[in-house]
């Protein structure tokens, strides 16, 4: 059988579509909560450690049993798919702005204040690239958990995990693959398209490589 | 002009500064220095309003600085952050401009300006404004952020122990060029220092603090001649060796690195040397660091043919001190031959150059009568 019409008839587009739409939307909402959470969490210190343990906690609970749970309870929809990734996906986006925004140190700050700059100048001209080291890593983790944690959400809504567990059931190994190798391709994809973006976003003198070892370890 | 009217600071319950009054004279270079932690950073970031006073206000031309629009305030400060505020990311050329971009200065003032601050600075040419902080040595990080705060030629300037990261040599080499610059720009300068040498070899006028507090504001002489109190007189006698005129030695006032050139470089280059370096004669130097005569400026003059060697127009120096000779011997030699300034010489090796400014500050520092010194 010609490999575009298999796909086409498992239904793969569709799932395809809402899975990247899925795997779009956690990002964006990983980042506009994560960084906002990373900032606060770096200006009031005192809040860093119990939102770090709520969220590592949270993250802690294994991805496959939360979802058993939002199904027993009924909550079978793209919003609780989207709930259950960006769980998974908005702790490295908080951590890794903390940590690159706390490694700055006060000369820095005091040099762009002192000079006049605003508080939003300071923060895009000044805090955001050099915190980028850390952050860019950060959004890349947050990345490709999202595109494993939505090949596990959709199991019961479209996207590639239907794919796959409806190929399971089916005994039917070609369906399987339909759902695990685009999955697969994704995270490469991402994890691609990130370092692009590192390369990117990152200035150039921040991406030598005794700083890159800084985020490697978490 | 830049008062304090009873400032105090708190943080807390901890009282950082406890009723601070000072009056900073417009373009007088002020030190404050002290023990680390005794308040001066506090003291200073007040001035352009990083930090507020708990109690008291700051006045800064007679205005309160509180009452004043904080963004137009900063801009008319120049500011050098405690250890390099160089921003990481961004080019020298484009850490410099900033300050100037934020006055809304357009492209091609900012680049004529920068050309400016390249010669007064002695910032390398070539591709020295395209390299980053990180590939700086600590002398030219240093330069950089001073220069920056020079940039939209501000006529405060805020200076927290900019010269903190500097080898001993260079740093007295910078606190020369410093004093240079203010004495031709009349800035006014708040200067921290943790270094009482520093401090009195550059202020108009000391203060000294401890625990939050200001124990003796006045002129440098007057402090080392009457210092107030137990604290103030142990603070500056660290300065001890600098007491006595027999204990300075060439090697603790002799500029480390003078300009030098090569006896087969053509007279051309060694002029346009002396021009960059601000000199009128160069020391000859061959590779090995041997010390070989001194070309003058008005030798190369008179010289017709300016693309020969140097080594034709240089002469043997009149006279040279060995390092540890000392002040009192150091004078009568620049009396006796009538230098302006003597190579320290060691074993044939050049070491540096005592300047006849050099010998003057240090004994102006220490309230010496010159006549008495020459009566040794
Ligand atoms: N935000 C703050 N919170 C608590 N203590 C502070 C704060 N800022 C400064 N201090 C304290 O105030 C004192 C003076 O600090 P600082 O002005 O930085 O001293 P210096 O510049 O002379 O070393 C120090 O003991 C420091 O610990
Ligand atoms: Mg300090």
């Amino acid at each position: 059988m010609n490999l575009l019409s298999f796909l086409t008839s498992v239904g793969f587009w569709p799932a395809l579509a809402q899975q990247i739409l899925l795997i779009l939307l956690t990002v964006v909402l990983a980042l506009a909560v994560g960084l906002p959470l990373g900032f606060a969490s770096y200006k009031y210190h005192a809040l860093t450690p119990p939102l770090i343990g709520l969220v590592n906690l949270l993250q802690t609970l294994p991805a496959f049993a939360v979802l058993g749970l939002f199904m027993a309870l009924g909550l079978q929809n793209f919003t609780t798919s989207l709930l259950l990734a960006f769980l998974y996906t908005v702790l490295p986006v908080i951590f890794g702005t903390e940590k690159g925004l706390r490694r700055i140190g006060r000369p820095p700050i005091d040099a762009a204040l002192g000079m006049g700059m605003t508080g939003w100048q300071v923060l895009y001209r000044v805090l955001l690239p050099l915190a980028s080291p850390q952050i860019l890593p950060g959004v890349r983790r947050a990345v490709i958990t999202a595109v494993g944690t939505t090949t596990l959400a959709t199991l019961h809504g479209g996207g590639l995990g239907v794919l796959i567990l409806d190929g399971i059931y089916a005994g039917d190994a070609q369906r399987v693959l339909a759902g695990a190798v685009p999955a697969c391709l994704l995270v490469l994809a991402a994890n691609g398209g990130m370092a692009l973006l590192h390369r990117r976003f990152v200035p150039a003198p921040l991406r030598r490589k005794e700083q890159r070892e800084v985020f490697i370890k978490k | 002009m830049i008062q304090f009217e009873h400032v105090s600071k708190s943080v807390g319950s901890k009282t950082v500064l406890t009723d601070i009054d000072l009056v900073i004279p417009t373009g007088e270079l002020v030190v404050l220095a002290g023990p680390s932690g005794c308040g001066k950073t506090t003291t200073l970031k007040m001035i352009n309003r990083l930090i507020a006073p708990t109690k008291g206000r700051v006045l800064v031309d007679d205005r309160d600085v509180a009452s004043r629009p904080v963004l137009a305030l900063r801009q008319g400060m120049g500011y050098v952050t405690q250890h390099t505020g160089l921003f990481e990311h961004l080019t020298v050329r484009e850490n410099l401009a900033l300050p100037a971009q934020l006055a809304h200065w357009d492209a091609p003032a900012i680049e004529r300006r920068l050309a400016q601050l390249a010669e007064q600075f002695s910032l390398p040419k070539g591709g020295f404004f395209d390299s980053y902080p990180y590939q700086l040595s600590a002398v030219e990080k240093q330069r950089v952020c001073i220069a920056r705060a020079f940039v939209a030629d501000p006529a405060v300037l805020l200076m927290d122990d900019p010269f903190a990261a500097l080898e001993p040599g260079e740093r007295s080499r910078m606190q020369d060029e410093f004093v240079t610059m203010q004495a031709l720009s009349r800035k006014t300068v708040v200067f921290i220092t943790s270094q009482i040498e520093e401090a009195i070899k550059i202020a108009d006028r000391l203060c000294i603090m401890e625990k939050g507090h200001v124990l003796q504001y006045d002129k440098p002489e007057e402090i080392l001649k009457n210092p107030r109190d137990g604290f103030v007189r142990e603070f500056v006698g660290r300065n001890r060796i600098f007491t006595n005129p027999e204990e300075i030695c060439a090697r603790d006032i002799m500029l480390t690195r003078p300009a030098t050139t090569h006896p087969e470089v053509p007279m051309l280059k060694g002029m346009e040397k002396m021009r960059l370096a601000k000199v009128d004669s160069l020391l000859v130097v061959d590779e090995d660091g041997y010390f070989l005569g001194i070309v003058r400026a008005e030798h190369v003059h008179r010289c017709d043919n300016k693309e020969e060697a140097i080594k034709s127009v240089m002469r043997e120096a009149r006279v040279t001190v060995r390092p540890d000779e000392t002040v009192p011997q150091l004078l009568a030699k620049i009396r006796r031959y009538r230098v302006n300034n003597i190579p320290v010489v060691e074993e044939n090796r050049l070491l540096g150059l005592i300047t006849n400014s050099s010998i003057v500050t240090i004994l102006s520092q220490q309230s010496i009568n010159l006549e008495e010194v020459e009566g040794l």
